[in-house]
């Protein structure tokens, strides 16, 4: 078993114009392994890659059934759909070796470019889905131009026994700036994007119903860029997320600050990592990255791992901290006292954790969604 | 008696060892390059028969051979061990005592410490017994009427493994499998000398308990083995201290330390190294806690170019408790300290700490790389890791690589690290209070390991105040 059926993949390329490339990016895709461990003297495979490869799913096109989400205010593209795509097979910062499911996902799909000069609307929704028993790539090149703004929301979805994989790079020019939404809520997802920020970048990721989902997001900051992320998931039933979100540190007084936030249910792993990485040249930049994880399943299981690397003695700031807990029981006793239930309490705690302020709305009511269906949440 | 040796080519092993994990070696090439470097089955039973063990130790040290060239070599292993110049390892049957005696020998970097170091006269010839003896057995005379009214056991494991076979089979290698890691096997297949400890039943030895190694010769303590068992109840304080001369070429040290507290014992284990700054510096250490056990790491890791170091505690019994305060000192280009504590909660209502402080400055690099898993069933498990580092220019560079799992829902976790540089304002604070830049830096520098330095007894805090204080001599200007 594989994650594809390989011979309607070697099908599938067929219809592509550059198919001795294609091909060799399906070798590619063969002889990677699934990760490389050089991080730590403890073997951590926190995603659990044999859920990937059992599901032995086809490569073909299809319409999408059911009608994309849609958000006040936002432009709607739905993929796959009739979109302009270029017969390219590859990414303007990534590369096929960096990954086994990049390979196999660049070898498979069309190049979409959306830059923010050739749009009306500065506000995108770009909604991804996939096919019953299907694996559905994506490959997308994001531009902000300089001294633009733009408002980005990826989200993708699939029916149980589909998949979305996507490689997504996003540049955000010189006084540009991104407000980007990154929504994970497909059964079988992974995620490879990467951003190479020289204004502003403001990222939200949120992954959740994902019976396993990989989902790997770095930010490289160049002089004087900033960038702020904030990274959550809510694992549930026996779901295995690993999100990981990395900022790396290039240019001189680039600031980033980052939040990281997991809610584990039932028996589910949730993992949450950031890196961040001030290199050589990075002087005077300053990073912080803080982790929290609500442990609140009895056999749930839940992996914060932040993690830094500082080049240069001179740095303003770089911190980052980590906890893992259950609902904290102070918390709920003085809810209690003052008259609310237990479950009350403990929602009205779970849902203050997990979303913040300035999350935008349609992201809290996917949240809210999610955490009363799973009865986390009650109505008080 | 004449002088016995047996060679092996740690270069050539340590080379193997990099090329293998770049997938580059087969096992039968690796085995072939092991041999090749004069480490083989026939030098293994040769020095177990010169060291007249029982069959179970050989047996013990061929496996552990066999596990040496079967395991994967670890990949955090930074490749450029390989490029080093390192000794040859010469196996010494008989160390002449005379020549690794002579305190010229230590390299006038380490010599100009403890001359410098203002420790009152009697405790430097103190110390400078220690120098003479090597093995530890002075030391361990010295307080040996006490201990020994006590029921105390004390000796180097070689002789443990003759009188007390029993106790030794139990738990050696037990805390701390071979099978763990390349090295902890290349360990168990060539350990030699060390320190074995036994407290009985409730005794409580209220005075440390001091261990000093020296690498005397190219050979002496590179493979050395602690194993301590703190029977119930007991008390014990354990002061490890490692020193060792200048040599023309890299030394390769490999020491394990195991400890074992029972129920209700409380062991607490210092370690001051300050190896010379061309030794690669690994050291295995894991210890057992049972229920309502204690178990406290105290680390100060001063000397050595590269070194590998992460105090280990298993909680295994209920109410265990286990702390690691951990200070490591990178100060030269290209200096590399991979430190950080593991501590695995295995039962319920176990707690740890762990306290880590780096300092950096010349180029140096700091590491620290820690887990803390939380099993299911632990239930009530708190843990705390503060990892600091103090970067004191801009060539320096600190990395941070903490793990925090947890498998069970009551538990807590709580993890921070703070990376920075000196605080000028604190710097022209001091400054314009007529305190000179360096009395200032050196200041802040022992502020900010302060925490650390209360738990050490006060002749090492001391002695660990001016190594560091001389260290610093070696900084440039603040930047």
């Amino acid at each position: 078993m594989s994650i594809i059926d390989f011979s309607s993949a070697q099908q599938y390329i067929s219809k592509f114009s550059n198919k001795s490339e294609r091909e060799r990016l399906l070798s590619l895709y063969l002889s990677l392994p699934y990760q490389r461990i050089n991080d730590s003297p403890t073997l951590k495979h926190y995603t659990d890659w044999s859920r990937f490869e059992k599901l032995n799913l086809q490569v073909n096109d299809f319409l999408p059934s059911k009608e994309g989400r849609k958000i006040d205010g936002y432009t709607e593209i739905t993929y796959p759909s009739e979109i302009e795509t270029k017969d390219e097979p590859t990414n303007s910062l990534i590369k096929a070796e960096e990954h086994k499911l990049v390979s196999l996902t660049l070898a498979l799909s069309n190049k979409i470019t959306i830059s923010s000069s050739n749009l009306k609307s500065k506000k995108i929704l770009f909604y991804h889905t996939s096919s019953e028993g299907v694996f559905y790539p994506l490959n997308l090149e994001v531009k902000v131009e300089d001294g633009d703004t733009m408002d980005f929301v990826y989200m993708s979805d699939s029916p149980k026994e589909g998949m979305t994989s996507s490689v997504i790079s996003f540049e955000v020019g010189r006084d540009a700036q991104l407000n980007l939404t990154i929504i994970g809520l497909s059964s079988n997802l992974f995620i490879y994007s990467k951003a190479l920020v020289k204004g502003e970048l403001n990222t939200n990721i949120f992954t959740s119903r994902s019976f396993i989902s990989h989902v790997s997001y770095s930010i490289e900051l160049m002089e004087n860029a900033i960038s702020t992320f904030s990274a959550k998931t809510i694992g549930l039933n026996d779901d295995n997320i690993n999100v990981r979100v990395s900022a790396i540190h290039k240019g001189k007084r680039s600031k980033s600050d980052g939040m990281l936030k997991a809610i584990s249910t039932d028996s589910a792993l949730s993992v949450i990592g950031g890196d961040a990485t001030v290199s050589e040249e990075a002087l005077d930049s300053s990073t912080s990255i803080i982790g929290r994880a609500y442990n609140i399943g009895k056999d749930s299981k839940a992996v914060v791992a932040p993690m830094l690397e500082v080049k240069t003695g001179r740095v303003q700031l770089a911190k980052h901290s980590a906890s893992i807990s259950r609902v904290p029981d102070e918390l709920i006793f003085y809810l209690e006292t003052r008259g609310f239930s237990r479950k009350e309490a403990e929602s009205m705690i779970i849902k203050g954790f997990i979303i913040d302020e300035n999350d935008p709305p349609f992201l809290e009511k996917i949240i809210d969604e999610i955490l009363t269906e799973a009865k986390v949440l009650v109505s008080v | 008696m004449p002088e016995e040796k047996i060679s092996v080519d740690l270069n050539e092993l340590i080379n193997a060892t990099i090329e293998a994990k770049n997938h580059s070696l087969t096992q039968q090439e690796f085995h072939k390059r092991v041999v090749e470097s004069g480490l083989s089955k026939d030098v293994i039973t040769e020095i177990s028969k010169i060291k007249k063990e029982p069959e179970w130790m050989l047996r013990l040290r061929l496996r552990s051979l066999e596990l040496f060239e079967k395991l994967p070599t670890p990949n955090w292993l930074p490749d450029f061990l390989s490029e080093l110049d390192v000794s040859k390892m010469e196996i010494y049957i008989k160390p002449d005592v005379e020549r690794t005696s002579n305190w010229d020998q230590i390299p006038p970097e380490i010599r100009k410490y403890y001359e410098q170091l203002g420790i009152p006269q009697s405790e430097q010839q103190y110390l400078g017994g220690l120098v003479a003896t090597f093995e530890s057995e002075p030391i361990y005379s010295n307080v040996k009427a006490e201990l020994q009214k006590k029921g105390v056991i004390m000796m180097p494991p070689e002789e443990a493994v003759q009188k007390y076979p029993d106790i030794v089979k139990e738990y050696f290698t037990k805390i701390f499998p071979v099978s763990d890691h390349k090295f902890a096997a290349l360990h168990g297949a060539l350990w030699s000398g060390g320190v074995f400890v036994y407290v009985p039943k409730g005794v409580k030895i209220t005075m440390p308990v001091e261990g000093f190694f020296i690498i005397g010769t190219e050979m002496e303590g590179q493979f050395e083995h602690t194993l301590l068992i703190a029977d119930e109840g007991s008390y014990i304080h354990f002061i490890e201290g490692c020193s060792a001369p200048q040599f023309k070429k890299f030394s390769f040290h490999d020491g394990m330390v195991e400890l074992y507290a029972k129920k209700n014992a409380y062991i607490k284990f210092t370690t001051v190294q300050n190896w010379s700054k061309n030794i690669i510096n690994f050291n295995n250490k894991r210890a057992w806690a049972d229920e309502n056990a204690t178990v406290e790491w105290v680390e100060g890791s001063l000397g050595s170019k590269y070194s590998f170091v992460y105090p280990s505690t298993i909680l295994r019994g209920k109410n265990a408790t286990s702390t690691s305060l951990v200070v490591t000192l990178a100060s030269g280009e290209g200096e590399w300290k991979d430190s950080g504590s593991k501590m695995i909660h295995a039962a319920p209502n176990t707690k740890s700490k762990v306290v880590s402080k780096n300092i950096g400055f010349n180029g140096g690099v700091n590491i620290y790389r820690g887990l803390i898993r939380v099993n299911k069933g632990a239930v009530g498990s708190k843990a705390f890791v503060k990892c600091d580092s103090l970067m004191l220019d801009e060539k320096t560079k600190a990395y941070t690589f903490p793990h925090n799992q947890v498998f069970e829902e009551d538990a807590d976790v709580a993890h921070e690290a703070h990376t920075f540089r000196m605080n000028e304002d604190q710097l022209f604070y001091l400054e314009n209070r007529g305190i000179d830049e360096k009395e200032a830096v050196s200041m802040l520098v022992l502020g900010f390991i302060d925490e650390i330095m209360k738990e050490l007894p006060f002749e090492y805090a001391t002695m660990l105040n001016k190594v560091i204080k001389l260290e610093l001599d070696k900084l440039g200007a603040v930047a």
